[in-house]
């Protein structure tokens, strides 16, 4: 009895075998690219996708507390919508965002386009000095980094203040940087074009390397100026790159959260809500999760709109490139 | 080479030295500080001479610092490994048997880059809740994965194209099986591949802060939470928050001073060679 059930066991795998061979060499054939793609895309889909279709469905909920805990939202079309673009709050929580992103894309890009062309002109010595410091910024954590230049800025025992007051810029003791939110957003900036740069600039850098020599040199001949040879030879070989990190940036800096929220204490006040900080405290601090929602919507499509022709091009640039 | 232009290498080798000061000082000071005693750490004016100690330093190592990195560990190695399980496959497909819509694919990972994944908080919190994966490290482990995919595949699939497609045909021809094939040939030559794939993948999510601090809350905390639950003391731990920056900053150092030019590669996804 064992033995016959066994031995059924045995032949039933074997025909299972065989099915598995014949159907492996039909995927082999036709589907295997299909079966190979699918995996990594459910997974994009599932964790990335469905998300954001949920974020447009709770952008149309009441959502609060008592929701929460039921599990279940209410519907109220397009309410959220109206009630943020009636908030005049949300309206300076754009326009900062918005200054905020143009003026930290434009300085961490120029800054780090001079530290790379620096990197061409000084001994090959301190060009390693120079790359090693960029690489050891770049590789502090985010986290430490804010630690380190909050308590650089720190009332108290900050360094600057120290050296402020040291040098005569005046008397810098126990100045508060975050009282006056022009002051702050500066020292924010600060920090995140310090952690950018470092970034852009290498990247900046190994691109410089691949502007054809022969060409800056038969510029050089002709009698042309170093400002002439960058603009005419230099910036059209590193174009494609440039945008790549124009919109990199953009989309970094547009979505900033971690320098402004661990710069304040976690408690930053209304004056630093930048977008991304005002969808956090809608949804996690006031309880307002449609609201929070409809914000990561605006939030999703200003974003579209601001990079949709970077990405265009950056996307054709890298096919160019990759393919 | 003529005289100016060797001396006005030198003039532009002293703004380098001037550049490299200011722009490392902030990491310096922190190394620096690590090295103190408390005292010393939050004095004004700042105390430059000092006995150097590794008191900060054992103290957060033998203190509550050690599961906080192994939870950072865990997401970092767990979430890589998805990511080249999952991407290889995908990669292979795109770069060596590319079908009718393998454009349309790619375009389909490369554009998830450009989404502010900040975005799907909310909805990713409430869906964690459900799965009861709130404060549980594999919730990280799928969201880091996802958010280092699209990348992953990407250049993944950069390293492949760079294979000679001949290798593949004369494999075929011999009859190897697509196990062997995989095995056998794609993973020793894109080895380098894999490394810097990884390399970047890992990276990330050991900073990432945002959904840690939001989808994780003593269990799961990752090591970027311990340094922010540090500066609530303010004034009183500065030494011991440099050491335990300092260590925490130390794998990522490491590694990024072993890659950086894959890093960039990677990062540029692929503009850069």
């Amino acid at each position: 009895m064992r033995a016959a059930g066994s031995i059924g066991a045995a032949s039933a795998r074997t025909r299972s075998r065989v099915g598995a061979s014949s159907l492996r060499s039909l995927v082999a054939r036709k589907g295997l690219p299909y079966a190979l793609i699918a995996p990594a895309t459910v997974v994009i889909l599932g964790v990335l996708g469905w998300p954001l279709l949920d974020l447009l469905f709770l952008s149309t909920q009441h959502y609060g507390l008592r929701e929460l805990f039921q599990h279940q939202g209410r519907f109220v079309g397009l309410q959220n919508f109206a009630n943020i673009l009636a908030d005049p709050q949300f309206k300076y929580v754009v326009e900062v965002t918005l200054i905020f992103t143009a003026v930290n894309v434009a300085l961490s890009m120029t800054l780090a386009t001079i530290i790379a062309l620096l990197m061409e002109r000084v001994s090959s010595f301190v060009r390693v000095l120079l790359g090693a410091g960029l690489v050891f910024v770049w590789a502090t954590p985010v986290i430490p980094a804010i630690d380190l230049w909050q308590w650089m800025f720190d009332y108290e025992f900050g360094v600057i203040n120290w050296l402020l007051t040291r040098v005569g810029a005046g008397n810098y003791i126990h100045h508060n940087w975050f009282e006056n939110p022009v002051q702050g957003f500066t020292v924010v900036t600060v920090v995140v074009v310090w952690g950018a740069i470092p970034f852009l600039a290498l990247t900046l850098h190994a691109g410089l390397t691949q502007v054809p020599k022969e060409l800056i040199e038969a510029a050089q001949i002709d009698g042309a100026r170093a400002l002439q040879i960058f603009r005419n030879v230099t910036l059209p070989t590193l174009k494609p790159l440039l945008l790549v990190l124009l919109s990199l940036s953009t989309i970094w800096d547009f979505q900033v959260f971690n320098q402004v929220w661990v710069m304040l204490n976690q408690r930053p006040n209304e004056n630093y809500f930048v977008i991304s900080v005002f969808s956090f405290q809608e949804s996690f601090r006031v309880s307002q999760f449609g609201l929070g929602s409809a914000v990561a919507v605006v939030m999703v499509a200003i974003l579209m709109i601001i990079s949709f022709f970077y990405v265009r091009q950056t996307v054709r640039s890298i096919n160019e490139a990759g393919a | 080479m003529s005289e100016v232009a060797g001396r006005s290498k030198v003039l532009w080798s002293i703004v380098g030295w001037l550049v490299v000061f200011v722009f490392f000082f902030p990491v310096l000071w922190m190394w620096l500080e690590g090295f103190k005693t408390e005292p010393q750490a939050a004095s004004t004016p700042p105390t430059i001479l000092f006995v150097p100690t590794l008191a900060e330093f054992q103290e957060v190592l033998s203190g509550d610092f050690p599961p906080f990195f192994i939870n950072s560990a865990i997401a970092s190695i767990g979430s890589t490994l998805l990511v080249l399980v999952l991407g290889l496959p995908a990669a292979y497909a795109l770069a060596i048997r590319p079908v009718k819509r393998s454009r349309d694919v790619l375009f389909f990972f490369i554009s998830t880059r450009f989404l502010p994944f900040a975005a799907s908080l909310v909805p990713l919190y409430l869906l964690a809740r459900d799965l009861q994966l709130l404060d549980n490290i594999l919730a990280l482990v799928l969201i880091y994965t996802t958010i280092n995919l699209p990348l992953g595949v990407w250049l993944l699939r950069s390293f492949l194209l760079e294979i000679p497609h001949d290798l593949f045909e004369a494999a075929r021809v011999d009859g190897a099986s697509f196990h062997h094939e995989i095995l056998r040939i794609v993973v020793p030559l894109i080895a380098p591949g894999l490394a810097a794939t990884s390399l970047i993948c890992l990276i990330f999510s050991w900073n990432e802060f945002f959904y840690a601090v939001n989808l994780t809350s003593s269990v799961a905390a990752t090591a970027p939470l311990f340094l922010v639950s540090f500066i609530s003391g303010r004034g009183l731990f500065y030494a011991k928050l440099a050491a335990a920056a300092t260590l925490a900053s130390l794998p990522v150092l490491l590694a990024g001073w072993i890659a950086q030019r894959q890093l960039i590669r990677g990062l540029t996804m692929g503009a850069v060679k």
